[in-house]
């Protein structure tokens, strides 16, 4: 159960790996629009050498993130057919049993699932290289202008990062209450839905009132620590922004440069 | 002696409670002591500690902390010299590994990154988890949890540690685990303890006692003065220690035990050597 949320970073020492968060994340962002600027054989090619020169960078097993592809693999897969079924361009490549298959089609159903499944990598990659602490600290420091129009940005990544800290807590929690409520005959397994909906309020009924114990009592161990906000507070994670980043920064602007230089 | 905590005369009664959780509670803390508090359930013992970390303001008398009357206005001064241990190793856990956590209060204070590096280091080479600094709370026991929530409180290099209950949550080994490591931070940095618990096995290593009983103060002295009063600690839901009441039931079957032995140890090394010093006797 542990392995759902957190477990997907993968340990390493890649470049990727040590890349600062907030190069990984920007990376990302922009990713996600400059990939729309392709859309012929040139663009998709030169997109797809990337992203696999990040994976090869990466030194991450193929297989995590075949992984991390499989629940949205048969998205991309119903995109494609959807489109090679529904599109009326181009010349007949095959017709059967009445229905026709143009090229164009299966040229746009092969570029929108690669889209797709170029976007996927890319973001698997991140959280597959970036501990949730570092984003959250990314988060942080990318996001600080907004504390000019009152935005709570601190507390909004120390929210964060005390979550990912309590998910593990609480789900431990979860298990011993369901074993509990299991031991004193609640069944959480079978039956029809509105039975098993019901069952639910034996676990989650204690389970709030524990988290809001912990909550109270994590307050005052916080208050009694010296807590009071955000202001005058210093940081032990320190994010560095070193040569390589700004490297990688200028790639990306080159890959938007040469895709935008290709694209028809 | 210099007195690093003194509380006078202090009273609290609980809002829409008709009895006082305290009465009139008065007692010194001098530098470099290990006082216990102990007391049953609905001793007055938590509420005590929640009025000497300012969580509670009492309802009469005063507290004061390292020479500053604790009120309103100088709480957070006050919590700046003081370090406190929880009852729940989990609900004091707030960093996502063991030096985040540690970090955590050092942050709170401003103090700068390389500054926070050395305390860090420090802090968990003194409690013995400096092989632990990367790892998740999720990895570790509750008494290595507990050792982690003292290196925490130690970086901000408090004059005063409070033990709230810290043990009470934790197997054998781990309550053995931060006794041990309390008792060798006091040695090394004469630093002040006062822990509150409702277990007398915690007695014994302490200087002084205060027994807490339906909120005031019913017996203090030496963990031996205390426990010359057994009956009437048994009398107040207290369970005396095991090696206490066996001394005292091999006594009562003319086993010669010198001493009412507080601590297992000293227990057992009499009873080893007890054979020998018998035929030493029936020799002579």
């Amino acid at each position: 159960m542990n392995n759902m949320i957190i477990g997907k970073y993968v340990p390493g020492d890649s470049l990727i790996h040590r890349l600062d968060p907030r190069t990984k994340l920007l990376l990302m962002f922009i990713y996600v629009f400059i990939v729309f600027l392709a859309n012929n054989e040139w663009t998709y090619g030169v997109l797809t050498f990337f992203t696999c020169a990040l994976l090869f960078l990466s030194r991450i097993k193929l297989s995590f993130i075949i992984k991390g592809l499989k629940p949205v693999l048969w998205v991309i897969v119903f995109t494609f057919l959807l489109h090679v079924l529904f599109t009326k361009e181009g010349n007949i490549v095959f017709q059967w049993l009445g229905i026709e298959v143009y090229d164009k089609a299966i040229q746009q159903g092969a570029f929108i699932s690669l889209r797709f499944l170029l976007l996927i990598v890319v973001t698997t990659l991140l959280t597959l290289t970036t501990t949730p602490i570092e984003v959250t600290d990314g988060m942080e420091s990318l996001l600080s202008p907004l504390k000019k129009w009152n935005i709570p940005v601190h507390e909004l990544a120390l929210m964060m990062s005390i979550s990912l800290r309590f998910i593990p807590t609480l789900m431990e929690e979860t298990e011993k209450i369901m074993k509990a409520q299991m031991a004193r005959g609640v069944d959480f397994a079978s039956g029809p839905l509105s039975e098993r909906m019901k069952a639910m309020t034996a676990l989650l009924v204690p389970l709030f009132i524990s988290a809001f114990k912990r909550a109270e009592e994590l307050a005052v161990a916080m208050e009694v620590r010296g807590y009071r906000g955000g202001n005058g507070r210093t940081k032990w994670r320190e994010l560095t922004w070193r040569g390589i980043d700004t490297a990688f920064m200028i790639l990306l602007g080159f890959l938007a440069i040469v895709l935008w230089l290709l694209r028809s | 002696m210099e007195v690093v905590v003194r509380v006078e005369n202090v009273s609290f009664q609980y809002v829409n409670e008709q009895t006082y959780a305290l009465q009139n509670v008065s007692f010194q803390v001098y530098k470099g002591e290990w006082v216990t508090i102990v007391g049953h359930n609905g001793s007055g013992k938590s509420t005590l500690a929640k009025l000497l970390i300012g969580l509670l303001p009492p309802t009469s008398g005063t507290i004061h902390a390292c020479g500053i009357s604790l009120n309103e206005k100088t709480v957070w001064d006050v919590r700046k010299r003081l370090g406190i241990v929880f009852q729940n190793p989990d609900n004091q856990f707030v960093g996502t590994t063991v030096q985040d956590d540690v970090a955590f209060g050092l942050e709170n204070r401003g103090v700068p990154k390389n500054e926070m590096e050395k305390r860090i280091k420090d802090a968990l080479q003194k409690v013995g988890m400096e092989n632990f600094a990367n790892d998740e709370p999720h990895r570790l026991s509750g008494g290595q949890k507990q050792r982690v929530a003292i290196a925490s409180a130690i970086a901000l290099q408090p004059h005063i540690i409070i033990l709230d209950e810290a043990t009470s949550m934790l197997d054998p080994s781990g309550k053995r685990e931060v006794l041990q490591v309390i008792q060798s931070l006091r040695h090394e940095h004469d630093m002040t303890v006062i822990s509150i618990t409702h277990d007398l096995n915690e007695v014994a290593k302490a200087d002084r006692v205060i027994v807490m009983n339906k909120g005031r103060i019913a017996l203090e002295g030496t963990p031996e003065h205390i426990f010359a009063h057994g009956a009437k600690l048994e009398e107040m839901g207290l369970d005396l220690p095991f090696s206490l009441q066996l001394s005292q039931r091999l006594k009562e079957n003319d086993i010669p035990i010198t001493t009412d032995h507080l601590t297992m140890e000293g227990l057992v090394s009499e009873l080893w050597t007890l054979y020998s010093a018998m035929s030493n006797i029936a020799t002579k």
